[in-house]
């Protein structure tokens, strides 16, 4: 443990429930003021790491820090972290601004320094005078937005996030997705956020961890999980990834063998195999052209097209690709299609086809 | 529409009626011997019975005036409401750990708690007369008070113990996370959210112990609760002053329970989310 440490350190955090693993040692880092998630599948351990943060689960190894001190065994009401549940867990036999005050009634705080807090969270949260409101009076959004606000009004130093925005239609999603944003920025607040909803966790997040399994897949920003990913599980999981089985035929030359055909890939990725090892190349459904132009840096193969689905402005085309194998292109809308069996050449830039494992 | 519902359809105005039929005939085996106590409270003869000679208050006058039914009365409203209170007491921690906690032989507890009530009271009487010959200082008011919690209890944990079964636990834990111990949690979340259920278990007590005769008899000594009373003149001529009272009594618990149902009602609907 070093002095000065900021922000929360999950140092080798392993939970067991008898055999069962939720969570394997996992570390992290999460500097104050970040928005981080934790995005994965269900079962993938990112809530029992949120619980074990807010102090309802305790892990069976590792130590958990919040600015240098440990907060493993303290109760969740000694810790400096507030939770916003997935069903919002709003007191039903209290009102708006009873909900809003209880953190602060909790920390014994004269009641007009309440009062004066509450009208002031009612306004953030721009629910202002709907304070003596009855719980069943207010709208799903208007509850998330209570929900955020009790937990925002005792200032803690890190924010949980249990998939908050799960229960709300997916325009009002949207709205609330920019709304924390707004939030977590004006408060310079720390944000840990779980969710299995990928384009939730590129849009809102300084950096996404990807869990799998109890594991952290791969950590990194956005941009980074997005362009970058390490794995075919990151690939698949976040965005639309074509995966195509490869084996690793010269490692200097970055060439791949897809079934008999020798392809150019990515450099990165290449650093983690030898030549002769089984792995896949992942690449986007975006990245993949129709009729591309036939010059070096391009990778061109022939296909039957299966499939076409309008997607409004995109377009995406499925299509056999030969030997076997479907892809996915993405494809903007306008593009002269082709019919369904009709022969067509697919193919994409060398650098958009990453090896993972 | 299901498929129950077509049967129904079709015999229409016939079922219909059919259904009033029975409906009456369950209430009036329900409430006949009621109705007859009632009745007869009013009937101006010293052996009511049909047909009734004429309407008078009078044994209301005698029942308050019989030192003996008042007496009994009071003595079992007291003990009633010490046991209920002490049952209710006693259930719900019991039944907060069977909901909440993970009991590894929850079966067997719950087999355990509800063994008073299948175990034929009269055994039960007898078990705690010779309990009691070790501490005979007890016999009487407290012995009762203790018998009654002990038959009431039980029933009034599994009561309990299915409610809190729908308890939304992050109710729980958002006030633990905002800064509330777990006494602040149990006296700002849990007992506001369960006192409908508290309440009902609290009535259902009260009436059980007010009205068991058995079990109170075997550990009375010289304590006189009103069934001891009421079993006693029993034995000589009956008063119609007995049927005074026990009109009264059915009124006001009649009156009491409508209320309380209402009020549950109106806490149940209020407390949901």
């Amino acid at each position: 443990m070093s002095a000065g440490e900021q922000g929360i350190r999950l140092d080798r955090v392993s939970k067991r429930y008898g055999a069962a693993v939720a969570v394997d040692d996992v570390t992290l880092d999460i500097a104050p003021g970040e928005f981080v998630t934790l995005l994965g599948p269900s079962g993938c351990g990112k809530s029992t790491l949120l619980r074990m943060i807010s102090g309802f689960a305790d892990p069976s190894d590792g130590d958990i820090r919040i600015d240098g001190r440990s907060i493993v065994g303290l109760p969740p009401f000694r810790r400096d972290t507030a939770m916003v549940f997935q069903d919002y867990a709003l007191f039903p036999h209290r009102t708006v601004a009873q909900n809003l005050a209880f953190g602060l009634r909790m920390r014994k705080l004269a009641r007009p320094e309440i009062a004066r807090r509450v009208e002031r969270m009612l306004a953030m949260i721009e629910l202002p005078g709907m304070g003596g409101r009855r719980i069943d009076q207010i709208s799903g959004g208007q509850a998330q937005r209570v929900a955020l606000g009790r937990s925002l009004i005792v200032e803690p130093a890190v924010l949980l996030l249990d998939e908050p925005l799960g229960a709300l239609d997916l325009k009002l999603r949207r709205q609330m997705q920019s709304e924390l944003k707004r939030i977590q920025r004006e408060m310079r607040l720390t944000f840990l956020y779980v969710t299995h909803d990928q384009e939730e966790a590129l849009t809102m997040s300084d950096r996404i961890a990807v869990m799998r399994g109890g594991r952290v897949e791969q950590y990194g920003t956005p941009t980074e999980i997005y362009n970058a990913p390490r794995t075919a599980f990151v690939a698949d999981f976040v965005g639309e990834a074509n995966l195509l089985p490869v084996e690793i035929a010269s490692i200097e030359e970055r060439l791949v063998s897809l079934r008999g055909r020798v392809l150019r890939a990515a450099e990165a990725g290449f650093e983690t195999v030898r030549a002769g090892d089984a792995a896949s190349i992942a690449i986007r459904s975006e990245a993949v052209g129709l009729s591309p132009p036939d010059e070096p840096g391009m990778v061109r193969l022939p296909a039957v097209a299966d499939e076409i689905l309008f997607l409004g402005a995109a377009v995406k085309l499925v299509v056999v690709i030969e030997g076997g194998g479907r892809m996915t292109a993405t494809l903007p809308a306008g593009t002269p299609l082709p019919a369904r069996g009709e022969a067509v050449t697919i193919g994409w830039r060398t650098a958009d086809a990453r090896i993972v494992t | 529409m299901t498929a129950a519902d077509v049967p129904m359809r079709r015999h229409g105005r016939a079922a219909t009626r059919a259904l009033a039929f029975y409906a009456g005939l369950v209430f009036a085996f329900l409430y006949l011997p009621i109705a007859v106590i009632v009745l007869f409270a009013f009937d101006d003869k010293t052996v009511p019975g049909l047909p009734m000679a004429g309407f008078t208050t009078q044994w209301f006058a005698r029942a308050f005036a019989d030192g003996e039914l008042v007496g009994g009365l009071a003595t079992s409203v007291r003990l009633a409401l010490c046991s209920a209170v002490l049952a209710t007491a006693i259930a719900m921690p019991g039944a907060m750990v069977l909901a909440w906690r993970d009991v590894k032989v929850r079966t067997v507890v719950m087999c355990l708690v509800l063994a008073p009530i299948v175990v034929p009271q009269i055994v039960i009487g007898l078990g705690l007369i010779l309990l009691f010959r070790a501490a005979p200082g007890l016999i009487g008011e407290p012995a009762i008070i203790i018998a009654h919690t002990t038959l009431t209890a039980c029933y009034a944990t599994m009561i309990l113990y299915s409610r809190l079964l729908g308890f939304k636990r992050s109710y729980i834990e958002a006030a633990m996370d905002l800064g509330a111990s777990d006494v602040r949690v149990f006296v700002e979340i849990i007992l506001p959210l369960a006192a409908p259920a508290l309440v009902a278990v609290l009535l259902l007590a009260f009436t059980d112990a007010f009205g068991e005769y058995i079990v109170a008899w075997f550990v009375a000594g010289f304590t006189k609760t009103l069934p001891i009373v009421i079993w006693g003149s029993m034995r000589g001529v009956l008063s119609p002053a007995v049927n005074a009272i026990s009109a009264v009594i059915i009124a006001v618990s009649l009156a009491l329970s409508v209320a309380a149902q209402i009020w549950i009602i109106r806490q149940t609907r209020a407390g949901r989310a």
